[in-house]
């Protein structure tokens, strides 16, 4: 595959330059293949402190029930994507309802009494001026209705409060996301507090990693980070330092270092990548890779030595996207061939695409 | 005949004389001849057994400076203990000591090495308790390969290629003869787990733990048998690793509640390593029809290399090997890997013996036409017919005494044939002459054995001192010694031979084939000239010889231009150590150079690079290429296989130089193979010549590559050609030594090539745990050291149990260049603490710059550093004697004079007590060592044949009259080398030593006619006069023989020198012999009259 790809745009490259350069000059032989030429230069490259991590939800809720029942309803399943004020779950609402019947029959009974207290204040505050009651009897109806009053607010907070409990039983979901995960049925027993599922906000990721003690001076939280995800091909995205959790591991000495991604549907939670921070500046020689070719079991690539190509002996290093960092056998200033195919070999007499124009 | 009291020579002649016997003996050494030529093992240069072994022991984690003080300065101690041992040369590096262990030449291989097994395993206990065990490895020069085949292709790759040389390997080792069959170059199957530091991170597996998975995951045991339905039957538990995707799949931790598995954290791949530390390509150069053509360049190589055992015939076991290689090649190797043998020793050697047999028939025939041309065709076939047949004596004696057929073998033989033919000269001759004045009465054959017996004596004792003086070859020591032993040994035992074959054979020829009269008309002839009607040549030199007897001052002026002459000869050889202009630089106009073994023409030199110790393999690996770059432009260059990152196959000469077997990303080796020396005009000598300038225009591109084209020597290997060991109490002093030493050779006359020992410094991130935040992190230094040891280089975490794979596969977790983690940020590495959780390594350590250990050498028990450099054009006498002059009490780095030393006959030891020390070592020891030896061989040589010859003439006087033909033949030496244009050599002392024992006989001959002349009553000067007159032309043709018979040699470069000397010494000193020593010895016989004449008044 990868002699396929290495070969494939010379060849291509080939025939039509050969074509061309057979329309348009006489003195150069048809059959010799021309080949594209590159410069070896010395590239400035950032010198990068690469840290691996993972994609992770800023939210990540777990829903649980504030009521205790008998879970009547939940249809919702992992990996269900869910709005917010999506219903979750129903919790089963009969002793609530009962508990509403019975404030209200109580606010009904202390309106009663209300009622029948104020009528006697009315009675007491005429008879009183007609002297047939005893100005304390008034006092006392007032007392009662104030009681009355007091009570009838209690059983009002009471109803308000058993109505309230109604709400609860029905969950919905708080934020746009997806429900991660499912822990109980319909029919078991919620109680209060215990996670009935989880559900995960799209709405920030994160990419979570740890960086280690002696880096964490070079690190600017203004500076973008680039972060690459390896399952999308190592597409590069620019995420912001939101933050460096300031308390560190005293035995791995590390810190956990968060860093807002751009949201892109592609990405998903859990994903590995590596996020490369700059520390400084380098300069290294690059070439393309599609130059490198294997000989005899070595990886090199051909320098032209005039119009010979001279097989060198190359090691790589480091890969940067397209280009592959030569550590040793090369030294600036070559020209190679940028794409080579197997007819050639060290001590070939080439015609370079320069030439065949 | 019964009343003639028979000496030795008389007896064997009466024998023999009518026997069957004879025909028989004739038949059975020519049988013998037969077996010995087809028998004896040929090799191309005689062996020479150093026993040498390395000792290696760990030290884990010391440094150098320990290594030095708690390993190398003991076990030297120790190993200098052992009798028998030469040189003890050691590095001490960073963990590891290595101590190469060099025995004297012609120590018993097998008791030396027990010796030091004994030794160094009794010495345990004076080592720490750390260290571990002491391997000793013996460096032995019958374990290099003598054929190497090399597997090539540019479809293959050297993974592919070493699978198929793997089985053609297999497939070797059941030929007869063959030792060490190995493979070179290629890579092994592995399964490599690529690691990503940051994968694990994120998955939270450290390194540590990842690498605790496989060992505990890849089992299989098997169980005690269990017994069911009344039969056993085996239990096995079976969990290893079948193939690469059991290890992707194995589970390295679990994560989050869900299994980790390597695939989620490394990638896995089978084959051969994607990292490549050394390799090897081959490319045909233009001297082979397949060069230019496609993909004859630069093909990814893999060597197969062959040693033969000891004592078997390299010539029968590489070719039995080749036939299979050929066999394999078209059975079952595919067509697009080319298959070249680049060694062949067995047909070197071969090629070397049969050339030197053509030229020892050359030579033969060459003396057969003198011979006709003197004695006439009959005597010239029946002393022909002697040659073979001692030949086939000599031979045999090499068979059953061990000698090899070599070149100096066939050299000793060459050289002996001039003086093997005298005997039967002699012997014929003298029956000739009894043959022509025939007394009636007696029988052929009585006349037969008593001509025999006439010059038996005389025969008897020339031969012995000509057998005494190359005897005293036997006592050069060292290398030089083995190297010359074929000739100590093969010319005496001819010369004896060839007296017995004479006694024999001769008189049982002559006896049948000549006839009275046919002989009767030339000696006739002859015997007129003896009688004073003298042919022209006789009269000749009784014009020239009278004057001298007669006219003092003409023999004064005659004996001062012998003088000046001498004089001349030898200020050809001096002129350069005390001209004007001082010993470095080029030779004179007039002088001759004294060196040591000139350099031989070969069909292969090796390149051998050595990079700076922090060079990448890419930038070795782009170096050597454009060396090949400019050996694919020599015409001459048949193929070239470069090594990089390991050196070549090993051969004689890399061994002893210490280059075999390097290995290292600065290292590389360029193994180039020339056409066929008999196929081109030019030898390898002027080619590597030539092509030095132009490595060196790439070199100067390149600061601080050390290049050397090495050539194989003729004769013994050496470090370098001028070397200078400097001795020294400080590793910094001696390399500030080192840099000014340096520039002194940069500054001397034709030094190329050269090398030093004091490595470039590597930088070396020190990682420096935190003991203190470790231990509050809870991770241990050793959790450390095994992460850092994946991250760096990897671990072989396992072995695969593959079915159907030859070779143990490993399992190689390592963090592959993609992913390289830097030193100086270990953020991304981290290790597990006690409570599991991950720290990374960056915070747990400092890392410090600072530059890596440099291994410490010691020569001999002290701190040493070399100094290295070849000549191109010269010899290293003069380069050595210039640098002298100018280092010597230069201002050494701890303020006192450079104390230089070494270049006295005897050796010298280092001694660092009065600080520091340069010794002379290299070429200029050997040469020392060698002419002292043969100064001593040719003294006792002489010394020997004097006091035989004074036994022999009872006077004291007499014998150095004869001898002082030895010194005449120095006239000849040096004018002979400078007319030829070779350096005076080891080889020309041989020739000295030789042309002793040629030159000696002609005076014992000559004074000893004068006595015979004396004693039939001819009065002094005629006596004197006629004597020369007549030996004029038995001496000649001597002379002849020999001349022609060596001419052949002079071609040599090695030998070359040898003919030189012999045979323009021999010419000069014959021709002033006939007059020199008559004349001294009619001084003496005055003299001495007079004496007695006074006595008696």
């Amino acid at each position: 595959m990868r002699t396929v790809l290495r070969t494939a745009p010379a060849l291509i490259f080939l025939c039509f330059l050969t074509a061309a350069a057979g329309a348009t000059t006489q003195e150069k032989p048809i059959n010799l293949p021309a080949f594209p030429v590159t410069q070896v230069e010395m590239m400035e490259i950032p010198i990068t402190y690469t840290v691996p991590g993972s994609v992770v939800s800023d939210g990540r809720i777990d829903v649980s029930s504030r009521v205790v029942g008998f879970i009547e309803q939940l249809d919702v399943r992992e990996g269900q994507k869910v709005s917010r004020g999506d219903l979750l779950v129903r919790i089963d609402q009969t002793d609530i309802d009962e508990a509403v019947r019975q404030a209200e029959a109580g606010v009904r009974a202390s309106q009663k009494d209300l009622d029948d207290a104020e009528q006697d204040v009315e009675k007491f505050a005429r008879l009183t001026q007609s002297g047939t009651v005893a100005a304390e009897t008034l006092r006392k109806a007032k007392v009662r209705v104030d009681i009355a009053r007091a009570n009838l607010d209690k059983a009002r907070a009471a109803l308000n409060s058993a109505e309230a409990q109604k709400s609860y039983a029905t969950v919905t979901s708080p934020v746009d996301g997806v429900i991660v995960s499912v822990a109980r049925r319909s029919g078991e027993m919620a109680t209060a507090g215990s996670t009935i599922m989880t559900v995960e906000s799209r709405e920030v990721l994160l990419f979570k990693t740890f960086v280690s003690e002696s880096n964490l001076s070079a690190i600017d939280p203004q500076t973008p980070v680039t972060v690459r995800i390896d399952t999308l091909k190592g597409e590069v995205f620019q995420g912001r330092i939101r933050g460096i959790v300031p308390s560190g591991d005293d035995v791995t000495r590390r810190y956990e270092v968060n860093i807002v991604l751009p949201s892109d549907p592609r990405l998903v939670p859990g994903m590995f990548g590596r996020a490369e921070i700059v520390l400084g500046k380098q300069f290294v020689t690059l070439i393309p890779q599609v130059a490198l070719v294997r000989r005899g079991g070595l990886d090199g690539v051909f320098v032209l030595d005039g119009d010979v190509a001279r097989f060198r002996w190359l090691r790589t290093g480091r890969v940067w996207g397209d280009a592959v960092e030569v550590v040793s056998g090369l030294s600036g200033g070559e020209t190679i061939l940028a794409a080579a195919n197997d007819t050639i070999r060290d001590g070939s007499v080439v015609q370079t695409a320069e030439e065949a124009r | 005949m019964s009343e003639t009291r028979l000496n030795f020579a008389g007896r064997l002649a009466q024998t023999f004389i009518t026997s069957k016997l004879t025909i028989v003996f004739i038949i059975a050494v020519a049988l013998m001849g037969v077996v010995a030529v087809l028998q004896t093992p040929r090799e191309e240069n005689p062996q020479i057994v150093v026993p040498a072994a390395l000792v290696t022991v760990s030290l884990p984690g010391a440094s150098a400076a320990e290594v030095e003080e708690l390993l190398v300065t003991p076990l030297e101690g120790i190993l200098k203990e052992i009798p028998g041992v030469d040189h003890i040369d050691s590095t001490a590096r960073n963990s590891v000591a290595a101590i190469q262990v060099q025995f004297k030449v012609g120590q018993p291989k097998e008791e030396s090495l027990v010796k030091l097994y004994d030794r160094v395993l009794a010495s345990r206990s004076r080592l720490p308790s750390d260290a571990g065990t002491p391997v000793v490895q013996s460096i032995d020069a019958d374990d290099v390969p003598i054929v190497t085949v090399t597997l090539a292709s540019s479809q293959y790759d050297d993974y592919a290629l070493k699978r198929v040389a793997e089985r053609m390997a297999d497939r070797l080792r059941s030929t007869d003869n063959v030792s060490v069959v190995s493979i070179k170059g290629g890579h092994k199957r592995e399964i490599a787990i690529e690691l990503d530091p940051d994968r694990l991170q994120a998955f939270g597996v450290t390194l540590s733990q990842a690498y605790g998975a496989f060992g505990a995951s890849n089992l299989s045991v098997p169980m005690q048998p269990t017994v069911r339905h009344g039969k056993v039957e085996a239990i096995k538990l079976s969990a290893s690793f079948q193939s690469a995707d059991d290890v992707k799949n194995q589970i390295v931790a679990i994560h989050d509640g869900r299994p980790v598995y390597v695939r989620d954290v490394a990638t896995v791949t089978d084959g051969p390593p994607s990292e490549v530390a050394a390799f090897s390509r081959f490319s045909f150069g233009p001297g082979d029809a397949r060069f230019g053509k496609d993909n004859s360049m630069d093909m990814s190589a893999v060597t197969i290399a062959v040693a033969k055992k000891k004592g078997a015939n390299a010539v029968v076991v590489a070719n039995a090997v080749i036939d299979r290689i050929e066999r394999m090649q078209r059975s079952f190797v595919p067509e697009d890997i080319q298959v070249v043998v680049t060694r062949d020793d067995g047909e070197k050697a071969d090629a070397a013996v049969n050339l030197l047999l053509e030229h020892l028939l050359i030579a033969l025939g060459t003396v057969g036409l003198v011979l006709m041309f003197f004695l006439g065709w009959r005597e010239a076939m029946i002393v022909m017919v002697t040659v073979p047949l001692i030949l086939s004596i000599t031979l045999m004696a090499d068979l059953l005494g061990g000698v090899t057929i070599n070149r100096v073998t066939l050299f000793a033989l060459i050289l002996a044939l001039g003086l093997l033919v005298d005997a039967a000269i002699v012997v014929i001759e003298n029956i000739h002459r009894h043959y022509g004045s025939a007394r009636a009465g007696t029988s052929k054959e009585e006349m037969t054995v008593l001509a025999t017996n006439e010059i038996g004596n005389a025969t008897n004792l020339a031969t012995v001192a000509v057998m005494l003086v190359f005897a005293a070859l036997f006592l050069v020591t060292g290398m030089a010694g083995d190297y010359f032993y074929p000739i100590a040994y093969n010319v005496p035992i001819a010369m004896a031979a060839s007296v017995v074959v004479a006694y024999i054979v001769t008189p049982w020829a002559a006896n049948r084939w000549l006839h009275r009269h046919d002989v009767r008309e030339e000696e006739m002839h002859a015997r007129e000239d003896a009688r004073g009607e003298p042919g022209r040549m006789e009269r000749l030199y009784l014009r020239l010889i009278t004057p001298l007897q007669q006219r003092r001052p003409v023999r004064f002026a005659f004996g001062v231009v012998i003088l000046v002459l001498m004089g001349a000869s030898i200020m050809q050889g001096a002129w350069q150590f005390v001209r004007p202009s001082g010993v470095g630089g080029a030779v004179s106009q007039l002088g001759v150079a004294i060196g040591f073994l000139p350099k031989d023409n070969k069909n292969t030199f090796n390149i051998v690079v050595s990079m700076p110790e922090d060079t990448p393999v890419e930038e070795t690996d782009r170096f050597v290429r454009e060396i090949a770059t400019l050996l694919a432009q020599e015409k001459e260059v048949v193929n070239y296989q470069t090594w990089i990152g390991q050196a070549g196959v090993e051969d004689f000469n890399g061994l002893f130089k210490g280059t075999a077997g390097r290995t290292g990303n600065h290292v590389a080796e360029i193994r180039v193979n020339l056409t066929d020396k008999h196929d081109r005009s030019q030898s390898s000598i002027d080619i590597v010549r030539e092509f030095r300038p132009k490595v060196d225009a790439v070199r100067a591109a390149w600061p601080g590559v050390e290049v050397t084209l090495v050539e194989d020597p003729p004769g013994p290997p050496l470090r370098s050609t001028v070397l200078a060991e400097l001795y020294g109490p400080d590793s910094d002093g001696l390399r500030a030594l080192s840099d000014e030493v340096r520039k002194a050779f940069e500054a001397t006359f034709d030094i190329v090539d050269l090398t030093d020992t004091e490595p470039v410094d590597v930088i070396e991130h020190r990682i420096v745990p935190d003991k203190e935040k470790a231990a509050l992190s809870l991770v241990s230094t050793a959790q450390i050291a095994e992460a850092l040891s994946l991250v760096y280089g990897g671990n072989t975490l396992s072995r695969a149990h593959l079915p159907d794979e030859r070779n143990p596969v490993d399992v190689r977790a390592f963090v592959p260049r993609r992913f390289a983690v830097d030193p100086t940020r270990l953020d991304r590495v981290f290790v597990d603490n006690v409570d599991g959780k991950p720290v990374p390594l960056s915070e747990l350590v400092t890392v410090q710059p600072t530059s890596a250990d440099r291994p410490i050498l010691h020569r001999d028990n002290e701190r040493v550093t070399f100094i290295g450099a070849e000549l191109s054009n010269s010899v290293p006498l003069y380069a050595v004697l210039d640098l002298q002059r100018r280092l010597a009490g230069i201002t050494a780095p701890d303020g006192r004079p450079l104390r230089t030393g070494n270049l006295s006959f005897s050796e010298e030891v280092p001694d660092t007590i009065d600080g520091y020390q340069l010794l002379w070592g290299g070429e200029m020891r050997m040469t020392l060592n060698v002419y002292r030896d043969m100064g001593i061989a040719l003294g006792g040589a002489l010394l020997a044949v004097y006091f035989l010859l004074v036994a022999y003439y009872r006077s004291f006087l007499v014998p150095v009259i004869a001898m002082s033909s030895v010194p005449l033949g120095i006239i000849g030496i040096f004018p002979g080398h400078w007319l030829v244009g070779a350096d005076f050599s080891a080889t020309s002392m041989v020739g000295i030593i030789a042309l002793s024992g040629v030159v000696i006989r002609n005076s014992l001959l000559i004074i000893d006619f004068i006595q015979e002349n004396l004693k039939h009553g001819m009065p002094l000067d005629v006596a004197v006069r006629q004597a020369g007159a007549v030996r004029l032309r038995p001496i000649l043709l001597t002379t002849l023989a020999i001349v022609l018979g060596s001419a052949i040699m002079i071609t040599d470069p090695v030998f070359g020198g040898l003919a030189i000397s012999l045979i323009f010494g021999t010419v000069a000193s014959t021709g002033l012999t006939v007059f020199v020593v008559p004349i001294l010895y009619e001084l003496h016989a005055e003299r001495h009259l007079r004496h007695s004449a006074v006595k008696s008044q």
